[in-house]
């Protein structure tokens, strides 16, 4: 598995490169954006952790989206200026699977890379109603037979409420099978999450019929009949 | 003797007679109560039983020999001429103002005394049969003679020793008429003449009672012609002459003029003082003049309030200091009235006559008293016009100044009424909001700057209802104002100002400085995270083994970590926009204290919490759960060993209280009104070494200020401290995402 860690910060990118190396993980670092797409294009690295404030004229959140444009390689952020909430979300929303407010502790970190590594795996169930269709083998998700890109993260997410369609999934469950049980505390994941997912795969992502909420308790994915059946008969 | 002369005699005194009566009934008629047109009465009815008399006697020596008759005439025509006399006598001296009572009774006593001597003497003379005699020359004997020497010589003298007061013309021939008359009566007792001398008697009857008729009702009534004109005269006066004094001068003019007298003027008052003000053909000395209130005519109407004449000043007077110097001298008689406003005396209308002028009389003194309220009218009118310009100067210096103030001040302020017409704007205003080419008065709806209208307006009535004023952030021209809106006047809907203060730099300097802040704290966490991975790198190369250097290193970084972490901390909250949700209060109690579980069995302090699960407030809840903790791990560091600290979360009403209490130190007086502070660090005795960044009760106190809430805490020194912690309570569930 092959990580690269952008932080214009060398020591941070040695320390952090040390410790992924120590679980025989292949790591290129780079301190800046300019350098940090070249590796990406050449290297097609499994993970990317990337600092939000670098130096040159590429920032974090502009190499993220750079990336999101033509891969869903799994993006990891990192920022000491992580102020409130929002800050967090405009991460998320450039693409980024996970968001780490620093100082961020090693042992934490090789933890998180892992369960993003992991969360990758690849899945079997699938599904496919004439409007919405998933192929989680070569993780193609088409919306009226149009392909639409979604993060790791997020298929991840649309896989773990597939496989409990019309059960509902707690907030806790969702946490530790889709992000891992370290996440269970980060309680806005989810909820930053699907919506994003609403807005890529629903019809209306304001009165969504395939993702629900069920309220105080967790979401729930609901099967739609075939449209292609309706139609023809 | 001439029969048909006779007859014309008697004929020409009837008619005349008639006439007379017929006046005396419109007199009686007009004003029954005046003495003089009573004495008059008198007068003429005793005049008349003359008459009745001498025609009884006419009738009797033409008819026969009815001796009777003749005898009652003889006593009428006696009677009758004394008896005329002493009332010529008595209507004369109430003409000239003598009322003495007594001169009616004399006058009574002398008739009856005439009457009732003929009559015996007749009825002696009939009874002695001596009729032929007295009937052939009926004549008139010494009693009736003296009567009419003492009486109407009395009367004639009155007449022209009083000519000051009786001043008609008619009533002097009249009077000389009867006193002719009468006397022909007495030199012969021929009653040829004798008729010719009633014919005098009754002409002279006739043009006393015209003289009175002409004084008492027609011209009284031709006056009110003038009391009308002169009234409008001066109700121009005062509309068309704003100042005092020309229209007191006018109104002493025209009360000189009306009663006939020399000159007039008015008094004003001035405390205990009156103040000759204005004065028509006075001496201009006399401006000016001041008087005392107990002396002179005109300190006497100030003191009773009443209308005051005096017919002869020089006599009158004389136990009191005189109005003017050589008032003595030069005034005959005077009239002063008071002129009231508001039911006090507030000046002295007067007129005056020259020691050889006119007497002034009772009428003139009503005439005066027409005129005062017009004096008291001017006189109240000018002050409220005086006291008007006053104000108005006043009003003109202070909007001048207020202005001044305006103009020059660098801030824009701006006016409109209730329709958003506009009332002013400074210039600052007018460059600013883009108003140059405005009017004052136009509709400034759509020309203001779109900015200007308040965008919150139900933050807008709230505020106008609490704070009479809003206050709301504009941006104009890429400059940031706070701009100040109040309501115009205290009445509902006057118009609205606006003041708006230029705090662009205000804004960059705290934009500044939280950028700073963020720029600092990033500058450190970089170096911070890189040097907590070494520690981390070394640890995880021993296999989770340290040293205790590495460990002490690790503990300082954290400190660090966490000082740096409650800078951005406060500061954002200092930002503001939260998002509030309904959360659960117990879960974040729980959530709180597990944090702190470990610091607390470390100190030996047992946590005790508990709170309601049904509480459910809107906040948010990483933020309350950062207050609470915050608040646990400042009662661990204060609380000795062994202590207690106890969370509960308790409704109250639409409001949810956190409290948090311990069992330690307490906080000292003279620091409680500094612990909310930032970077406050409060050194509790025997609790020197409690470490804190001095952030964390600041950070409480934003948070709550950001949820609308409200912290505060008691504490007693030895016994402990109770934090509380107040929330808006809702209805509302938590949506669990």
């Amino acid at each position: 598995m092959r990580v690269l860690i952008v932080d214009d910060e060398q020591s941070i990118c040695d320390a952090l490169a040390a410790r992924l190396m120590g679980d025989k993980l292949e790591v290129v670092t780079r301190n800046n954006g300019r350098d940090a797409m070249k590796v990406f294009e050449a290297w097609s690295p499994d993970l990317i952790v990337l600092d939000i404030i670098m130096p040159g004229e590429l920032s974090g959140l502009d190499v993220c989206r750079g990336i999101r444009e033509v891969s869903e390689v799994p993006i990891m952020m990192m920022s000491a200026q992580a102020i409130t909430e929002d800050d967090i979300v405009e991460g998320l929303d450039a693409g980024a699977d996970e968001y780490l407010v620093k100082p961020v502790r090693l042992n934490e970190f090789a933890a998180r890379v892992h369960a993003i590594l992991r969360r990758n795996a690849p899945a079997s169930v699938e599904y496919d109603d004439g409007y919405l269709s998933i192929d989680p083998q070569r993780r193609h998700v088409r919306v009226m037979g149009k392909r639409v890109h979604l993060t790791p993260t997020e298929f991840k997410l649309l896989i773990v409420l597939l496989e409990n369609a019309g059960r509902v999934v707690t907030q806790h469950d969702l946490l530790e099978q889709v992000w891992g049980h370290e996440y269970v505390d980060d309680k806005y994941y989810p909820r930053v999450y699907i919506s994003q997912l609403r807005r890529k795969v629903e019809p209306d992502a304001t009165r969504p019929i395939y993702i629900l909420t069920e309220h105080r308790v967790g979401y729930r994915f609901e099967r739609q009949p075939n449209k292609n059946n309706a139609n023809n008969s | 003797m001439d029969s048909d002369a006779s007859l014309i005699s008697v004929l020409f005194d009837g008619v005349t007679l008639a006439l007379a009566f017929v006046f005396l009934l419109l007199l009686l008629w007009h004003d029954r109560r005046k003495r003089q047109t009573q004495t008059l009465a008198m007068f003429l009815v005793v005049l008349m039983a003359w008459n009745v008399g001498l025609m009884l006697v006419r009738a009797s020596i033409m008819v026969g020999q009815n001796s009777t008759t003749l005898f009652v005439g003889i006593a009428l025509v006696e009677g009758g001429i004394a008896a005329s006399n002493v009332a010529f006598y008595a209507f004369i001296s109430t003409l000239a103002g003598n009322r003495s009572p007594r001169l009616t009774q004399v006058a009574i006593i002398s008739i009856v005394a005439v009457v009732a001597m003929r009559l015996t003497f007749s009825l002696w003379a009939l009874s002695s049969e001596n009729l032929s005699n007295v009937t052939v020359q009926p004549r008139v004997d010494g009693l009736p003679i003296m009567f009419y020497l003492f009486y109407t010589g009395m009367a004639l003298n009155t007449l022209y020793s009083q000519r000051r007061k009786i001043t008609s013309k008619s009533v002097r021939i009249g009077g000389s008429l009867f006193a002719g008359g009468q006397f022909l009566a007495l030199v012969n007792t021929n009653v040829g003449i004798s008729s010719l001398a009633t014919n005098a008697s009754a002409m002279g009857a006739l043009f006393i009672v015209l003289s009175i008729v002409d004084s008492e009702i027609i011209r009284p009534l031709a006056e009110r012609d003038r009391q009308v004109a002169t009234l409008h005269k001066v109700g121009q006066e005062i509309a068309g002459q704003p100042r005092l004094t020309p229209v007191l001068q006018e109104i002493a003019r025209q009360a000189a003029e009306w009663v006939g007298g020399d000159a007039g003027g008015i008094f004003l008052r001035d405390a205990d003082e009156l103040v000759f003000v204005a004065g028509y053909n006075m001496p201009n000395l006399y401006t000016g003049h001041r008087l005392g209130l107990d002396s002179g005519v005109a300190g006497l109407v100030v003191r009773t309030g009443r209308a005051q004449r005096v017919e002869n000043y020089k006599l009158d007077l004389i136990d009191t200091q005189p109005d003017f110097p050589y008032a003595a001298i030069a005034f005959g008689s005077m009239i002063a009235v008071p002129i009231v406003s508001r039911e006090q005396v507030s000046g002295v209308l007067m007129a005056v006559t020259g020691t050889q002028g006119r007497l002034l009389r009772a009428d003139d003194v009503y005439r005066l008293e027409l005129l005062a309220p017009q004096a008291a009218l001017v006189i109240g009118y000018t002050g409220l016009l005086d006291l008007k310009t006053t104000l108005a100067e006043a009003i003109e210096d202070n909007r001048q100044q207020l202005e001044t103030v305006l103009v020059s001040t660098e801030s824009p302020v701006i006016a409109v009424d209730r329709r958003m017409h506009l009332i002013f704007a400074n210039p600052a205003a007018s460059v600013i909001l883009g108003l140059a080419d405005v009017q004052i008065g136009d509709n400034i709806t759509t020309k203001l700057p779109v900015e200007m209208i308040p965008f919150n307006l139900k933050a807008l009535a709230q505020d106008l209802k609490i704070n009479n004023g809003h206050i709301f952030e504009v941006i104009l021209n890429t400059r940031t104002y706070q701009c100040h809106l109040a309501r115009l006047g205290r009445l509902r809907g006057g118009g609205w100002v606006a003041v708006l203060n230029d705090v662009t730099q205000l804004k960059e300097l705290d934009r500044m400085k939280g950028e700073m802040i963020r720029m600092v704290s990033h500058d450190l966490k970089n170096p911070l995270m890189a040097a907590m991975l070494q520690i981390d790198l070394i640890r995880y190369r021993n296999n989770g083994q340290s040293t205790g250097p590495v460990d002490i290193i690790e503990h300082q970084m954290e400190r660090m970590n966490r000082i740096i972490r409650g800078v951005l901390d406060v500061e954002r909250l200092r930002n503001g926009s939260l998002r509030l949700t309904p959360g659960y209060v117990a879960p974040i109690i729980e959530k709180a204290v597990s944090d702190l579980q470990r610091l607390a069995d470390e100190a030996g302090i047992t946590i005790d919490y508990e709170a309601s699960d049904e509480l459910v407030i809107l906040c948010d809840e990483d933020h309350v759960e950062r207050a609470i903790s915050n608040l646990v791990e400042n009662a661990i560091k204060f609380t000795g060993r062994g202590g207690i600290v106890s969370i509960r979360g308790v409704a109250q009403e639409e409001a949810v209280i956190i409290l948090v209490k311990d069992s330690g130190v307490g906080i000292p007086e003279e620091i409680q009104p500094k612990i909310f502070q930032r970077f406050f660090r409060g050194q509790q005795r025997g609790f020197e070494y409690a470490t804190g960044t001095g952030l964390g009760l600041a950070l409480v106190r934003a948070i709550m200020e950001n949820h609308k809430g409200l912290v505060w805490f008691d504490s007693r020194e030895g016994e402990g401290t109770t934090f509380y912690l107040r929330f808006q309570r809702t209805q509302e569930l938590p949506d669990m995402f």
